[in-house]
């Protein structure tokens, strides 16, 4: 394990890789800076540009877009209240308050700094803890696979927006589109409906656009377009942070990065829930918790800190047992398939460099992040003003392009709006298309897993399972209760959400 | 405390609860039932030797559990469907909305299909030019930076530096 990490310390040390990551961090920025505009579409738009390029380069850039964009959120949401991405909400709690109070430099070098703080640490962490995570993933056979497969599939149905039964819903749809095309046991041609050009299965890469980058685009252009906001913002003259702030922030920085980071782990809870877990515990921890929610800097440093240390630990289900706990690890699991590499088990003992290289390149973005944060802030600040019908055209077409590249097929264009289309209902009809990927993405695997589970079964599957696997049978037994708690909480949520007055909602 | 619409809902008749969610979750359970029976014409046959499958597993069994899943999970949908309050975003969408993602759509599809025809940068001008403008854009500088320098600056990016293929030039 340490040969592997030293040997991917020397495959990250790459002018190309840095030179990317840099421009990766950048592009993250200025989408994650524009609200409306998510860092899940830019991934999804940016994605066909790693493809062609060499895996310790091209899947950099993509975490260079991702954390750039986590960050690029938190500026908008500081200097006028519109949260750049779901994960800077909890940051609008004291950021629009310190702009008034003519501290909004302070506040977005807090948000860049506990940032930066919050995902260094669980980078390191990561790199720290997957090597035994991956050894204990490398013994776990078909069976067991299956078993934890369907038991995250569930969570993450629970865990996105919407209801459960929709994210259930949703993620059997998923599973459905997954079968078009091949069976990844026999080979046998299935759904194809007639139509040769699925006859190799949905392609993946406009399916994941059309999900995420075309109904952002359809949302925006349902009110008349003008610019994101019309007020110019001077941040030269703003006051700066000092050191005595940001260390009086530390003890928050530390208990924000450790809830983010165990939160992290778990498929399907992501930024946004671990921003407000991290804020909550902030102020409940503070001797002034009344400060909260009128300017205070450790509320940004609280939320800020939560929700970039999500994105080491979000790694491991993806990395180990090839399971991406989000929209974001689903689009790098995109981008790896696309490189010829499947996450999972065995993707440690085949390319434990590569891995660790990519862990390692995770540190590396995030000092250049530092340094290009605080050079680009009054940069980045103008973007909100930019105006949206010369960016709407813009992402559109960079959607096409990107679609067409990967097989130089005209027939992946009309999956990519056909999805588009779908995506855009689905988010007006209240259901959450992240499941569906899940499903999607993850369907061969649970099917390959079945399939060889029945086979080692000899004709009796249960017997097998639950005396020669305890461990698929432990993971098996607890699965339905499980979802039937996570069913309870959801029915008590919506409860909730019926019987607040209007005024509330 | 208010009540809850739930609980108050007893002496209604059942139809008076039928909301965007009965809807989807019907359509839905019709769309999957008739996918459930179409299964075994949908599954190519596996290959036969001496009178047996070549195959361990019948290919149709996955996709069966999958889809009795998906019923089943439709069932409960519809079930609790009439409780369910979520609003259907459709009707906070204007008619000027509804016009304007049309257009973009039908423009989507027309680039979809004229994309190889008129190559990339020709077909990439006048979607973007033609969305600009539609989307507000008077600007005359920005519009020809959008519509022609963004096109070109994508061909040049995917062509020269990662050396991928987009549709030529249609002329030459």
């Amino acid at each position: 394990m340490w040969d592997n990490f030293l040997q991917g310390v020397l495959l990250t040390l790459r002018w190309d890789t840095f030179g990317m990551m840099g421009l990766g961090l950048m592009l993250g920025m200025f989408v994650g800076a524009l609200p409306g505009f998510t860092t899940i579409m830019a991934m999804a738009v940016l994605l066909p540009i790693s493809f062609f390029m060499d895996p310790m380069v091209g899947i950099p850039f993509l975490i260079g877009v991702y954390k750039g964009g986590i960050y690029g959120g938190s500026i908008p949401a500081i200097l006028v209240s519109m949260p750049g991405t779901g994960a800077s909400v909890a940051t609008t709690f004291d950021g629009p308050s310190l702009t008034k109070q003519g501290k909004s430099r302070k506040a977005m070098e807090m948000a860049l700094f506990s940032s930066v703080c919050g995902d260094l640490s669980s980078d390191v962490l990561t790199i720290l803890f997957i090597g035994p995570i991956a050894i204990m993933a490398m013994k776990i056979g078909p069976p067991e696979l299956g078993a934890i497969i369907l038991l995250s599939l569930i969570i993450i149905s629970a865990t996105t927006s919407g209801l459960f039964i929709k994210g259930l819903v949703m993620c059997f749809i998923g599973l459905f589109f997954s079968m078009i095309g091949q069976d990844p046991l026999g080979g046998m041609s299935r759904f194809t409906f007639g139509f040769f050009e699925i006859k190799s299965g949905i392609p993946l890469l406009p399916m994941l656009i059309g999900l995420f980058a075309i109904p952002e685009i359809l949302q925006a252009v349902e009110k008349k377009i003008t610019s994101f906001v019309a007020e110019e913002f001077n941040l030269k003259s703003g006051e700066r942070l000092t050191f005595k702030e940001f260390r009086r922030s530390i003890r928050t920085i530390i208990r924000s990065t450790a809830i983010g980071t165990s939160l992290g782990i778990i498929p399907g809870v992501g930024q946004v829930v671990s921003a407000f877990v991290g804020y909550a515990a902030a102020k409940n921890a503070s001797k002034h918790p009344e400060t909260y929610g009128k300017g205070e800097l450790d509320g940004i440093a609280a939320a800020e800190a939560a929700n970039n240390a999500v994105n080491g630990p979000t790694l491991v289900p993806l990395l180990t047992l090839g399971i991406p706990g989000d929209k974001v690890t689903a689009i790098l699991l995109g981008a790896f398939i696309a490189q010829g590499l499947r996450p999972g088990p065995q993707l440690f003992a085949e390319q434990g460099p590569l891995v660790f290289a990519l862990l390692v390149a995770m540190i590396f973005a995030n000092l250049i992040f530092a340094v290009l944060g605080y050079l680009t802030i009054p940069l980045f600040a103008k973007v909100v003003t930019i105006r949206k019908s010369a960016l709407l055209p813009l992402t559109a077409i960079f959607a096409f392009a990107g679609s067409y590249v990967y097989r130089s097929d005209p027939f992946d264009l009309l999956v990519l709006v056909f999805f588009g289309i779908f995506g855009y209902t689905a988010k007006k009809l209240n259901f959450d298309v992240t499941p569906m990927v899940m499903g999607y993405i993850l369907g061969p695997v649970l099917e390959y897993s079945f399939g060889q589970t029945i086979n080692l079964g000899r004709g009796d599957t249960l017997h097998y399972i639950f005396v020669a696997r305890p461990i698929t049978a432990i993971i098996l037994a607890i699965t339905p209760f499980i979802t039937a708690g996570l069913w309870w909480r959801s029915a008590r949520l919506r409860n909730r959400h019926i019987n607040k007055p209007l005024s509330e909602k | 405390m208010i009540k809850n619409s739930e609980s108050s809902g007893h002496s209604e008749p059942w139809y008076r609860h039928v909301n965007y969610n009965t809807v989807v979750a019907t359509i839905f359970l019709v769309l999957w039932t008739i996918m459930f029976f179409a299964i075994p014409y949908q599954i190519q046959k596996p290959m036969l030797f001496m009178g047996r499958s070549l195959m361990g597993l019948k290919p149709t069994l996955f996709p069966q559990l999958a889809t009795l899943s998906l019923i089943v999970l439709n069932i409960w949908y519809l079930v609790i469907s009439f409780r369910l309050k979520d609003k259907n975003l459709f009707t906070e969408v204007t008619r000027q909305g509804y016009f304007r993602i049309i257009a973009s759509l039908v423009v989507f599809c027309a680039y979809a299909l004229l994309f190889e025809h008129l190559g990339f940068v020709l077909s990439s001008v006048l979607v973007a030019g033609s969305l600009s403008t539609f989307y507000g854009n008077r600007n005359v500088l920005v519009g020809i930076l959008v519509s022609v320098g963004v096109p070109l600056g994508i061909y040049f990016v995917f062509t020269r530096l990662l050396k991928v293929s987009l549709p030529e030039f249609p002329f030459f």
